[in-house]
């Protein structure tokens, strides 16, 4: 009936944890008109990385992060994830919506910049965190609730507020709890576009610190979007630079922001202004 | 001219110049065809082509069309409403059928061949060969979670059902029980979620291996479903708080039933109250029985 594969855990242990490529496009292309979205993106994501992908308005790289997430289908070129479960890669523009969705279900997560769009608002905070156990199958009400409270526990958010509705929490506690709806299948690959922005200064620092012991104790894989380069600097191992929908520099986060090659990101990384 | 004689003839026609039970034949065979459809795919809703009715939306328009289109001069029809035959709705639709099809009517549910019914299926267990058509006022169950069309119609296609117990889980939260009492979804054959309109859950499992053909029309969204004879019909639940149906702790006042389904029935203004069966051809039934 609705028993989808249980959720497909984490990267092997006995491999070293950036050696495995877990997403792969070649000459991605998604334009909605010419030079509106992205174009020629080759992009490898590892087990246990977090890769920013930054730039300023318009550059493509919400399209990207989208057709990365397979929400929405590419022009040309191929995307291609590496399941735990096996050595073949699968073609995601290949294989049939139903499997993409209950890929999507199980080793994705996906986390909104504004967090009501990926939460309901009329369901309790419980209720949206227990959601994708109960897609993925859980049909008992005490393991819902004990998972609910542990992932509120995880990502900072009172217990007693459980049975609250999201519409009465603060922006960052939507946002954490959004992240907490997100985590609770124990996806391998996030996806997170500008989580922090909206929020302000002191409540993106908490998030981003817990946005950091989570992705590590959890040895998550992310994808994020950001146009904020100390976002990108403190949350990164790789960075890609995206500008009029190409990816202009790529490589690791310290070399790319402290020793940037393409003039753009030298423009971007000048214009931070330094403490 | 016509002569005053062909008028008058033409005047006392005019009941006759329906066509039998008021749709056109090639109307009836559309919605056959739909019906045969929900058959051959259980709990799926059709979509169907739906015509006005001499009666608005929220009256019964779907049920009465299917039951337009299933009648034959043969068949014997018997309306209830709230399980009770003498209320307005029922009243009325029987009326409209003895009008436009002249076929027999009763109140007896064993009598009856087809049975259109509102929020109640009959407590008499019925038969093989009997036909039972629901009046559904909102046929998709995934409405209270998923507003958008286009995305329902994507739950159904991938049996991705989870957030439907996310309603569930709300009730546990805020009454310690699940209190969907009515409209209480139901997996159809191991595939589709089903809304079985707003019969009680006490109703609910009776679709299960029921013996008769259970037809659901709903007229304002224009979709048909059907559960056939002898199908496996599920009521959602949790494992630690199982699905479970509505108790009382009296017997009927009229008839002195333990295990049918009452309606608390005010009787004064200062607080008195008692408990009827809300299906009446079962309640007389049994006090004609127990009058013996």
């Amino acid at each position: 009936m609705i028993n989808l594969e249980s959720n497909i855990g984490k990267p092997a242990d006995d491999e070293p944890a950036q050696e495995r490529a877990i997403l792969k496009c070649c000459d991605l292309s998604m334009l909605y008109e010419p030079g509106k979205g992205f174009e020629n993106a080759n992009l490898e994501i590892f087990s246990g990385e977090v890769l920013a992908i930054v730039g300023e308005s318009g550059s493509g790289k919400s399209s990207l992060l989208k057709t990365l997430s397979a929400q929405i289908d590419s022009q040309h070129g191929s995307l291609n994830y590496f399941p735990a479960s096996s050595t073949t890669s699968l073609n995601l523009k290949n294989i049939s919506e139903a499997k993409r969705q209950s890929l999507i279900r199980s080793d994705f997560g996906l986390v909104h910049q504004h967090p009501m769009d990926g939460l309901r608002s009329r369901v309790s905070a419980g209720g949206n965190i227990a959601e994708p156990l109960m897609q993925n199958g859980e049909r008992n009400y005490e393991q819902l609730r004990a998972q609910a409270l542990h992932w509120l526990d995880a990502v900072e958010i009172d217990c007693d507020r459980i049975d609250d509705l999201p519409t009465t929490f603060s922006g960052g506690m939507q946002q954490r709890l959004q992240i907490a709806r997100c985590l609770v299948t124990q996806p391998r690959l996030i996806f997170m576009d500008e989580p922090t922005a909206g929020l302000d200064v002191s409540v993106q620092a908490r998030l981003l610190d817990l946005m950091r012991k989570l992705v590590k104790q959890l040895q998550l894989s992310v994808v994020l979007v950001t146009h904020d380069l100390s976002v990108a600097r403190l949350l990164s191992d790789r960075i890609v630079v995206m500008q009029k929908g190409k990816i202009v520099e790529a490589g690791l986060s310290d070399r790319v922001l402290d020793d940037p090659q393409a003039p753009y990101t030298q423009l971007l990384v000048s214009s931070v202004l330094q403490s | 001219m016509r002569s005053v004689n062909e008028h008058i003839n033409q005047s006392a026609q005019s009941e006759q110049n329906y066509n039998f039970a008021y749709l056109d034949e090639q109307t009836k065979r559309m919605i056959r065809r739909a019906i045969l459809k929900g058959i051959a795919i259980p709990g799926y809703q059709v979509a169907f082509q739906g015509r006005e009715m001499p009666m608005p939306y929220g009256w019964g328009t779907g049920g009465i069309m299917l039951s337009a289109s299933i009648l034959g001069p043969k068949d014997c029809f018997k309306v209830i409403d709230q399980g009770a035959d003498d209320t307005t709705n029922a009243v009325s639709i029987r009326q409209f059928f003895e009008k436009v099809c002249d076929i027999e009517v009763t109140q007896k549910t064993a009598n009856a061949s087809v049975i259109q019914t509102r929020h109640r299926i009959p407590e008499h267990s019925l038969v093989e060969g009997q036909i039972l058509v629901f009046q559904v006022p909102i046929p998709e169950p995934l409405r209270f979670i998923e507003p958008r069309e286009t995305r329902t119609k994507k739950m159904h296609a991938y049996s991705d059902y989870g957030s439907m117990q996310v309603k569930l889980y709300e009730d546990i939260v805020q009454y310690g029980h699940i209190a969907t009492s009515y409209a209480y979804p139901v997996i159809v054959h191991g595939r589709y979620l089903m809304d079985p309109s707003p019969i009680p859950k006490f109703d609910n499992p009776k679709l299960h291996m029921s013996p008769a053909l259970l037809v659901f029309g709903a007229g304002r969204e224009k979709r048909i479903y059907c559960i056939p004879p002898y199908t496996d019909v599920k009521s959602l639940d949790f494992e630690d708080h199982p699905f479970s149906i509505q108790q009382w702790d009296q017997a009927c006042a009229q008839c002195g039933s333990h295990d049918s389904f009452l309606d608390e029935v005010l009787i004064d203004d200062q607080g008195g109250r008692m408990f009827v069966c809300s299906d009446t051809d079962f309640c007389q039934q049994r006090q004609g029985n127990s009058n013996d």
